[in-house]
């Protein structure tokens, strides 16, 4: 009896042993991609649309195109939509509008670093993990344009070391570490090898990321010149050593798709006619150019003709250098 | 996936037929030779204190399973193995006797009354039965018979008033509706609250399947409710955590022990029972019939502005006179209070079940067949439900013996009603103008082009007539609950028992947005309608269950008893499903009818491992301890951490035993602790998936998703410490049952947010913890009883007090439901310090003299946010009284329930619409608030009463908040056994009873004022206590006829 006891104990045990070894297994959702099914490849465009929406549309123009006063708004009758963001004040949107770029930017950065590890994990896709490291260190630079500090060390990993709440770093230190990463994984793309197979930007086409690595790494190197000269210095000689974009050809750029729910938020943002009298180039701005000569001033600032009718409608103004107005909202 | 599962189910069957065949082994034979002997017959009588012969008792041949019971006469045979048998003779209310049988062949045995049922047996976790005065916690049993002849036809519903510590709450949601069971408080946050059903020892799946919510939606139903309760024996309630914590992590919400009838010892028997009721619909509406439709003080004019006001009653003063209407019908503009009587209809239910069984020394079969046909009180919707049950036991041989349920169950509810603030609902016509009689809105429809006759300013508010002769909603399943189990006594103080439980239930749904339905009308592309759902859904649940007991005495004053087990269960759900809009030609609800369709397919398995243990010690049978242990393993857990342990210690004294106090015949402490812990909720979130998202420019993109796997979280835990006193006076007569309880959950799983810096937005935290405290009170009493009359009464109270200690990582509110009418402006919620759930709605905006600050428009401002109670009472009971006199039986039940509040739609609706009573004030003058405007000047502003009731009901929502408590009249029941006399001719004709019965009567005494207290749209957690445009309330006459044939 004793012995039976022994032997259904024994056995009651190993039920517990041998019927959970297939745990792991039996937990994954037979009809979703886990990690040895996906392709990484898959992730680049998505990083590269999401890159492109932190950029583009209303996100960055409601507010940041105020804030450095590059336009100002008239804020007259209906006309609030662009607040008085040039003035520094709040309005209801304000917060959502950096939250988009924050969260694009940052959404970018994941799917890119996402893309990296994965494609780290499964080997032979050096140049897609080296790509996505790019992508990742352009998308974090924006977030630091726009922000400032931001979470950068301890940021995205999530999955893999459990934090949650990243800590900030200082803006100078994120663009001198985002450089030394742009160098190693720039230097690391090897035109031999097999590129990414679902590039938006360049088609796999592996030099051509090259280009832009130290492209963007002059970019970057940019930011430091006040703060840091020597090490702006280096990296900006580093870029033109390896190599920036030598013509138009060599520009990233992305396609909208409307059918497929990839919308064209530039469009968007610049065929809205009422925001053709709700906001102005500041006088910053203009004042700027003028004093500069620039002429870029004739290609992108004319007078519309008297009213409002005329001051609603996309129709051609004056577009002549001296007659360009500063924008009549007294700034204080 | 199904080599594996299949493979592991392969290996636990082994497990357990090794168990079994085991016995076969030689090495038993020899070890046992010793006391193998020939068996023998002995016959016998038993009889009672006065030597009357006990019909039904039960002898046992102690260490067995083998037994009889005495025939009629009081007689009975038994085959006993050996001189040294030990027979035991037990009958309820008689004290046990135990019989060394020795040389005998006739044994007649007289028992004695016990003194109030001291041997009392009460079935506890797993199925085993236990001494009643051995057991250290709180455990309540009920009869079914109280819940069959004045019936629910949800079985959980019929449990009201009933169980100290639960909570019971129905859906207003028509037919197959959901019961709300809720023992000691609110279980947890996040883990819905209902306790574990088992049935005949094995799980049974009660998953609620979907709720209205505050845009509509219908009552999906739940799991118990699928039970016939003419086959239920009774319904044992495990209500505090050491009673439920050989459950393991199913044990956190309480378990439910259901046990099914069986067939009697003796002779073949078959029973018929016919059951029919009738719903009424009940008003129980108290609006202002002195105004009628329209707006600031005017009756309507026009056709058009008759349509604009048919649901606003701010017009003139009812005066008999014409109006032209919405449909351009002339009627009186005068008062129409049936609206609610016109439009339902007296629901009928009929139940027919006839049952055969037959019990015999070496097994016993119940089979029963029942059909059970529901009109709703809403024309056109009804449930039919028939189930077969199959219940059978055998002794193979003397050790080995086999049962068997098999409960199958066909149930087809025609047009599920939708509920709450959405299209599709019939229950709109509540909202009509003082003045509007309901039936001028039929037949709803066009019958030419078969499109709605929308009747109010809102096409979205679907014609009451259209949806009752247009509307489809049909929600079928068939399920089979089953189960196997097997028992092999080794010796007489070893058994081992293999267990297998199977539950599969298929539901199918197809509901449809009718044609010619409003809203659905469209132009590009041109159609109409919608085909919902149309699905296919199958759950199943499987339990492996072995395991060996053993009872040894080891000392003749100290008792062993101890409990090995494994169980393996396995739970997968698919579902199927198909939708589609609009339809482009008329009547043909069909997918291929469609001009865009979706198809969805939804899959989910998963296993848990567990093994269990329970020790008994007891000391001459006064001081018991008990200790349990469970060890579950969840495949829905992470690898690194899957695992829960949950062991418990339960102790009792019967101090009676030691020290004789007068008139107390019975005195017994308990006292007990567990540590239990919630399930894990989903499958597959222990890592990321990734999916493929729409090409761009044809590069085919990628995606994966944006909440954190959960890697390593494992379920809440919950600790509760019980204590708990009997007593019981005057050799029973008076009886006391008291329970004292504190438990608390820890480290309940919650959602988190995470800033898109983190690589995800959302995650789950441990940080959850919520405290019930509260105390049980049972009070039974005879207070007469002589030969021909009878009366027992019970009491119950409940007072609990719930507490949520913390929520997320910031002990920030947890919003869980709302209504259409108020939105987020008056929501339930979990917010910490408060019990849960909560409500929350804007007060009045006072100054810094408590004035009530107005606007230029003279209406109360919004003020600040604020707690106005919970939804669950705090203290609730039921007052049971059972008359016998001769043939007659007289019983009611009275329940009561406070301490809770309502947030009320139906009371958002009645100032917003001019019918509460309320709004009456200030008809002809307008309304002046007391109190100031933003300059702190007193207000003078006059507000023309229309603005100002709309007003304070959308800026001051906790005029949505209204008290719950409630006396309700719940049960009569007056049943007559027809004199044996006058069956003694009948050739068929063992035993009638005929019992007149009503439910849910009459409230005796009710707070709200328009609507039923009780009733609510939500089937869920979420919706508890939230209210509005649900059926009306129902209440339930019938007659219950009840044949035995010889």
């Amino acid at each position: 009896m004793k012995k039976r006891l022994i032997l259904l104990s024994i056995l009651a045990g190993s039920l517990q042993f041998s019927c959970t070894d297939k745990f792991d297994e039996l937990n994954t959702d037979p009809n979703q991609a886990s990690e040895a099914i996906f392709n990484p490849n898959l992730l680049l465009p998505s990083a590269q649309w999401k890159y492109v929406e932190s950029i583009s549309g209303y996100n960055p123009m409601l507010f940041q195109s105020m804030w450095i006063q590059a336009y100002a708004s008239t804020s007259t009758g209906g006309a609030n939509y662009y607040t008085n963001g040039d003035k520094y004040v709040l309005s209801n949107n304000t917060y959502s509008y950096l939250d988009r770029v924050w969260n694009n930017a940052y959404n970018a950065a994941s799917f890119a670093y996402e893309m990296g590890q994965l494609a780290k994990r499964k080997g032979s896709m050096s140049n897609l993990e080296n790509i996505g490291t790019i992508m990742q260190i352009q998308s974090l630079a924006t977030a630091a344009d726009v922000f400032g500090d931001i979470p950068y060390k301890e940021a995205l990993q999530g999955k893999t070391t459990g934090i949650t709440r990243p800590a900030y770093d200082t803006q100078q230190s994120v663009y001198q570490d985002l450089l030394t990463r742009l160098e190693a994984a720039t230097v690391a793309l090897n035109t031999s090898q097999t590129g990414p197979t679902n590039d938006a930007f360049y088609g796999g086409d592996v030099a051509k990321w090259k280009r832009y690595g130290y492209s963007l790494m002059l970019k970057l190197a940019m930011r430091l010149t006040k703060v840091d000269p020597t090490t702006a210095k280096t990296y900006a000689e580093k870029a033109a050593a390896g190599g920036t974009f030598t013509s138009v050809s060599d520009d990233a750029y992305l396609k909208a798709d409307l059918t497929n729910g990839y919308t064209n938020a530039n469009a968007s943002a610049l065929a809205t006619a009422a925001d053709l009298y709700q906001l102005r180039w500041s006088k910053t701005m203009i004042d700027y150019l003028k004093a500069n000569s620039d002429p870029r001033l004739t290609k992108i600032a004319e007078v519309p003709a008297a009213g409002l009718q005329a001051n609603q409608a996309a129709t051609a103004g004056d577009s002549t250098f001296a007659n360009q107005l500063v924008c009549l909202t007294v700034t204080t | 996936m199904k080599r594996s599962l299949s493979k592991t189910s392969l290996l636990v069957l082994t497990c357990l037929g090794m168990w079994l065949s085991g016995a076969e082994t030689p090495t038993y034979g020899r070890e046992n030779s010793a006391t193998m002997s020939i068996d023998r017959q002995i016959t016998g009588k038993v009889t009672d204190e006065k030597g009357e012969p006990l019909a039904g008792a039960t002898v046992s041949i102690k260490g067995t399973t083998q037994g009889s019971i005495t025939g009629a006469d009081g007689n009975f045979t038994l085959s006993i193995p050996n001189d040294q048998a030990v027979i035991i003779v037990s009958y309820v209310g008689y004290n046990k006797k135990e019989v060394t049988v020795g040389t005998q062949t006739v044994l007649n045995v007289s028992l004695a009354p016990n003194d109030g049922n001291l041997q009392e047996v009460v079935v506890t976790a797993l199925g085993v039965s236990k001494e009643a005065r051995t057991v250290g916690y709180a455990v309540s049993t009920i009869n079914a018979e109280v819940m069959t002849k004045a019936r629910e036809t949800n079985l959980g519903n019929s449990l009201a008033g009933r169980v100290a510590g639960l909570s019971v709450r129905g859906t207003n949601g028509g037919p197959g509706g959901t019961s709300k069971l809720l023992l000691r408080g609110m279980p947890s946050m996040n883990s819905g609250g209902a306790p574990l059903i088992i049935i005949n020892g094995v799980p049974m799946d009660n998953t609620q399947r979907g709720s209205a919510g505050e845009w509509g939606g219908a009552d999906g139903g739940d799991g118990l409710g699928n039970l016939n309760p003419d086959d239920i024996e009774n319904m044992t309630v495990l209500k505090g955590q050491s009673a439920s914590a050989l459950y393991g992590a199913r044990a956190s919400n309480g378990v439910i022990l259901v046990t099914t009838k069986k067939g009697r010892k003796g002779e073949f028997s078959v029973d018929y029972n016919l059951n029919y009721a009738m719903d009424t619909p009940m008003n129980l509406t108290d609006f202002q019939y002195e105004y009628g439709q329209g707006q600031y003080g005017s009756k309507p004019t026009s056709i058009a502005d008759a349509q604009q006001s048919t649901r606003l009653s701010w017009g003139a003063k009812l005066d008999g006179s014409m109006m032209t209407q919405f449909d351009g019908n002339q009627y009186a503009y005068s008062a129409q209070k049936n609206n609610i009587k016109n439009f339902y209809r007296t629901g009928a239910s009929t139940t027919n079940t006839v049952s055969i069984g037959q019990g015999g020394e070496n097994g016993s079969f119940r089979l029963s067949l029942s059909n059970l046909d529901n009109k709703s009180i809403l024309p056109n919707s009804g449930l039919n439900r028939k189930t077969i049950n199959l219940t059978a036991d055998q002794n193979i041989t003397k050790k080995f013996s086999v049962s068997v349920m098999a409960n199958y169950i066909n149930e087809r509810v025609h047009n599920k009603p939708q509920l709450s603030d959405g299209p599709l609902n019939a229950n709109n016509g509540m909202f009509l103008a003082t003045n509007v009689d309901e039936r001028i809105l039929a037949p709803g429809y066009n019958p030419t082009t078969g499109e709605e006759i929308v009747f109010s300013d809102d096409s979205y508010v679907t014609n009451p007539y259209f949806v009752t002769s247009k509307y489809v909603n049909n929600v079928t399943r068939q399920r089979l609950i089953s189960m196997l189990s097997t028992k092999y006594q080794f010796a007489d103080w070893i058994y081992a028992q293999a267990r297998i439980g199977y539950d599969n239930a298929n539901d199918q749904i197809f509901k449809v947005t009718p044609w010619g339905t409003a809203y659905s009308i469209k132009s590009d592309p041109v159609g109409q309608g919608a085909l919902d759902e149309q699905s296919v859904a199958r759950t199943t649940e499987m339990n492996i269950d072995g395991l060996i007991g053993i009872n040894k005495n080891i000392t003749e004053d100290l008792s062993f008893n101890a409990l090995l087990g494994a169980n393996l269960r396995k739970n997968n759900y698919d579902k199927q499903s198909i939708s589609g809009s609009p339809f482009v030609l008329r009547d043909l609800y069909s997918w291929r009818n469609v001009v865009n369709y979706n198809r969805d397919y939804n899959y989910t398995a998963s296993e848990v491992v567990s093994s269990y243990y329970s020790f008994d010690l007891g000391y001459k049978n006064f001081l018991n301890l008990t200790t349990t242990g469970r060890y579950d393993s969840f495949s829905k857990l992470a690898p690194n951490a899957f695992s829960v342990f949950t062991p418990s210690v339960s102790g009792s004294f019967v101090f009676s035993d030691l020290v004789k106090v007068n008139k107390l015949s019975f005195g017994k402490l308990r006292a007990s602790y567990a540590v239990t812990s919630g399930e894990p909720l989903e499958a597959y979130k222990t890592r990321v998936y990734y999916s493929v998202g729409n090409s761009l420019n044809g590069i085919a993109t990628g995606n994966f998703g944006t909440g954190l796997p959960n890697l390593g979280l494992k379920p809440f835990t919950k600790s509760e410490l019980e204590i708990g006193l009997e007593l019981k006076f005057f050799s029973g007569r008076l009886g006391l049952d008291a329970s004292y309880y504190t438990q608390k959950t820890n480290h309940e799983i919650m959602n988190a947010n995470y800033s898109f810096a983190a690589g995800y937005t959302s995650g789950l935290v441990a940080t959850g913890s919520t405290q019930n405290q509260g105390l049980e009170l049972q009070l039974n009493g005879t207070p007469v009883k002589t030969s021909n009359f009878t009366w027992n009464t019970s009491i119950n109270l409940t007072s609990v007090k719930n507490k949520i200690l913390s929520t997320d990582e910031n002990n920030n509110p947890v919003v869980l439901g709302k209504n259409r009418a108020t939105l987020d402006n008056a929501t339930t919620a979990f917010i910490p310090g408060y019990s849960g759930p909560q409500i929350r709605a804007y007060d009045y905006k006072y100054d810094a003299n408590g004035q009530i600050v107005v606007d230029a428009a003279g209406i109360p401002v919004r003020g600040d946010l604020k707690t106005w109670g919970t939804v669950l009472p705090t203290l609730f009971g039921g007052w049971n009284n059972d008359f016998s006199f001769h043939n007659f039986n007289l019983a009611f039940l009275i329940d009561y329930n406070y301490g809770n509040k309502i947030l009320s739609a139906t009371e958002y609706a009645t100032y917003f619409r001019g019918l509460n009573k309320a709004t009456l004030v200030g008809r002809e003058t307008g309304v002046i608030t007391t109190g100031v405007t933003a300059d702190g000047a007193a207000s003078t502003t006059k507000t023309p009463v229309q603005d100002y009731y709309r007003g304070l009901a959308n800026n001051i929502t906790r005029t949505s908040v209204i008290d719950g408590d409630f006396i309700k009249l719940r049960q009569v029941t007056l049943g007559y056994n027809l004199p044996a006399k006058l069956l003694q001719g009948l050739p068929l004709i063992k035993a009638v009873n005929v019992s007149l019965v009503g439910r849910n009567l009459l409230y005796l005494m009710k707070k709200a004022k328009n609507i039923d207290p009780e009733s609510s749209f939500g089937a869920n957690l979420n919706y508890y206590g939230i209210e509005g445009t649900g059926l009306p309330s129902a209440r339930t006459y019938g007659v219950n006829l009840n044949i035995k044939f010889k």
